[in-house]
């Protein structure tokens, strides 16, 4: 740990950025704090009821419910703090669809360094795991309305997200190479794989096992992340991104309980130079991932009828989706993405009646009509095939909007 | 042991901090890789981001823009906003201390202008693509390129003193070339010629050339015009006969093509940058600009 912090400190005040006085502009503003507010909302309906919807449309943010559904509101603040580090804040509410009632959550707020050298950036507060591709992405940068089930079953209803810090380099490569090294909490409800916390196992519990507490007494009871990102430039017009990432943590099943999660993604952008306010455009992005969530012993009950006995098993899961999205003429947009998740070892209950560990596919065509850049209209299909399903099938259709105001959004990669 | 290891390697890689033979430059747009190329010659070594028939309201910011960025001892982009949706996010995912905004590494080209239509009340998106701080598209001014270029000229001479003499030098060349094209330019019989413009990109062009833009095909800055607009339109062109339909390579053709055919005035697409259709250097963009206006 003190290495840690050691490094930490030798990087962080070992050397100077300098700050220069601003040049004069014709008409200069102090600029405080950038304001965004982006809000999706969604109508449809489903072959199976709410309740179902719950589990099938496991994200916290996907529409799930017949009728509407208020997704995300999200609210970023974001601002210079100083010449040396950029402040971020992303605040988001919804309303849960059964209840009604309004949830507020504080997605993020971390700060960036803008001038460590040797291509070092570090972030610092509480951040979205920089784990593939969907997770450190808000939903409003998804292309879908929803999740990916595999995103769903490892990471949680939210994401998985957490204090800690992150360390990235730009590497010294005649390429895009970025190495991103992370420590950040295990427990909490946004720490599905890991910790997690007992609201979040008394909704879905891993494997049906039971929640354990417990301490944090090294620094191997966080979690650890690395992952690495390449890019390469195909063509003028064709571009591509791979990236692999592990995270390493323990698990809410007991003392020797571990996860370690490991996935590679990639994505491919056909970009033509000449375009018509960035139309045409394909899209294809795809991520595979595998969890191997080591569950501990348990035993539990002075009833002698009544023993909790569980031996020590590895539940491994993984799976996949992967989605192309044709932006065929201007504001419009049509897409079809396929999922597929499943596992081995056994759920308590048997892991065909497990709705986060079932064997799952599902298909969604969509359909995107983008008025500008700052509002767009979805309509997506789900055809959806799990093994807990009454029919092992399920059909659902939803139409969202979205929209945003404020500062302009960034056209990343 | 480990922590002295770690604090050497740390202060050996502070010391391999190269001097640069070259001074290397990432531009935005290609125009102002062509103005750098004219004062910086051979002492220069320039990225420019965006290709010459590229939409600049609409660039991603690809990872390769990054990794250049993050290598770049001076950043020069056209600013105006005109790069707002990918620039300030190459720049902060750069880590490059030097192209920080406020540094004079960071040079934004368009504190050297006159910015023409400057809203003057308050503006929002409703309104469309605006510019709040004016029009975005001074590349086409004659005059304004002048300031521009004098003050990359200064910002390289004080950033690269060894080389100030040189850049003063090119400035110089640079500028009596713009007098002779100016003269040149001067005497095209621009005065008086009425057009009807697909988007606000030729206001500098036209407040210098002495020519008027009537009317907008497009009704509001980066939205499609509605079909009321276009017929309202077909009629204030078969009323006032403008001389052509002006647009740019990267969009409005269609546009510009079917009110042609309408109205049987010649549509005209203009080149709007460096390196399109085989444009070597900004002069030659200046020559064909105003040849396709005449």
């Amino acid at each position: 740990m003190k290495l840690y912090f050691f490094i930490l400190f030798v990087l962080l005040f070992s050397f100077p950025a300098y700050g220069e006085d601003v040049k004069s502009v014709s008409s200069g503003r102090l600029r405080l704090i950038d304001i965004s507010m982006d809000a999706l909302f969604s109508g449809g309906w489903s072959t199976v009821n709410d309740n179902t919807l719950q589990n099938i449309q496991g994200g916290g943010h996907d529409p799930r419910k017949r009728g509407f559904t208020v997704q995300n509101v999200e609210l970023s603040l974001t601002g210079a703090v100083d010449p040396y580090l950029k402040g971020e804040a992303h605040i988001v509410y919804f309303n849960d669809p059964l209840t009604g009632e309004t949830r507020t959550e504080l997605e993020e707020v971390f700060i960036t360094t803008l001038s460590l050298p040797y291509g070092l950036q570090l972030e610092a507060g509480h951040f979205f795991t920089e784990f593939g591709r969907i997770n450190p992405r808000h939903p409003h940068q998804w292309h879908w309305q929803d999740q990916p089930v595999i995103n769903t079953r490892f990471f949680g209803p939210d994401g998985m997200r957490g204090p800690g810090f992150r360390l990235g380099w730009l590497m010294p490569l005649p390429w895009f190479s970025e190495l991103h090294i992370g420590i950040q909490n295990a427990n909490g409800e946004t720490m599905a794989s890991f910790l997690a916390s007992e609201e979040f196992f008394d909704e879905r519990p891993i494997g049906n096992r039971p929640f354990v507490k417990q301490e944090v007494k090294a620094l191997k009871d966080l979690v650890h992340l690395i992952k690495m990102d390449n890019s390469l430039d195909l063509a003028e017009d064709i571009t591509a991104k791979i990236g692999i990432s592990g995270l390493y943590g323990p698990n809410a099943t007991g003392g020797n309980g571990q996860t370690i999660i490991y996935g590679a993604d990639l994505v491919l952008k056909w970009r033509p130079a000449e375009q018509v306010r960035g139309w045409p455009f394909l899209i294809l992005e795809s991520e595979i991932m595998k969890r191997d969530y080591k569950s501990a012993t348990y035993l539990y009950g002075s009833d002698p009828e009544n023993v909790i006995d569980l031996q020590e098993e590895t539940l491994k899961d993984w799976g996949f989706y992967a989605q192309i999205l044709y932006g065929f003429m201007p504001r419009w947009a049509a897409g079809l993405r396929y999922e597929y998740a499943t596992g081995s070892g056994e759920s308590i209950d048997g892991r065909n009646n497990d709705p986060f560990r079932d064997d799952r596919s599902r298909i969604s065509p969509l359909l995107t009509w983008m008025l500008t850049e700052f509002s767009r209209v979805r309509i997506q299909y789900n055809y959806d095939h799990a093994d807990h399903l009454p029919d092992e099938e399920a059909h659902s259709v939803w139409l969202g909007i979205e929209f945003m105001y404020g500062v302009h959004p960034a056209h990343s990669f | 042991m480990l922590k002295r290891i770690i604090f050497t390697l740390l202060l050996l890689l502070r010391l391999i901090n190269p001097a640069f033979a070259e001074v290397n430059i990432v531009a935005t747009l290609p125009w102002i890789g062509s103005i750098v190329r004219e004062i910086g010659g051979d002492k220069v070594n320039i990225t420019v981001l965006v290709k010459p028939n590229q939409d600049p309201h609409y660039i991603e910011a690809k990872p390769s823009m990054i990794l250049e960025a993050s290598k770049a001892d001076m950043l020069i982009y056209n600013g105006l906003d005109l790069e707002v949706g990918y620039l300030p996010l190459i720049i902060n995912s750069s880590r490059n201390y030097r192209i920080q905004a406020g540094r004079k590494e960071n040079l934004d080209c368009s504190q050297y202008i006159d910015a023409i239509e400057r809203p003057q009340r308050d503006v929002d998106r409703s309104m469309g693509d605006i510019h709040p701080f004016g029009n975005p598209h001074y590349h086409l001014s004659p005059e304004n390129i002048r300031k521009v270029a004098d003050g990359i000229a200064d910002t390289l001479s004080e950033l690269d003193s060894a080389h100030a003499e040189f850049y003063r030098k090119n400035l110089i060349s640079f500028y009596e070339r713009l007098d002779d094209k100016q003269k040149q330019w001067g005497s095209k019989s621009l005065k008086d010629k009425k057009f009807i413009a697909y988007h606000k990109y030729f206001e500098y062009l036209a407040s210098e050339f002495g020519f008027q833009i009537i009317g907008y095909i497009e009704q509001k800055p980066g939205i499609p015009p509605s079909a009321g607009h276009i017929e309202r339109l077909i009629e204030t062109i078969k009323n006032s006969r403008p001389d052509a339909l002006i647009t740019t390579g990267y969009y409005g053709k269609r546009g510009v093509e079917f009110l042609s055919q309408k109205t049987g005035i010649r549509g005209v697409v203009i080149p709007h940058d460096v390196g399109a259709d085989d444009i070597k250097d900004w002069f030659t963009l200046m020559d064909r600009v105003l040849e396709s206006l005449e």
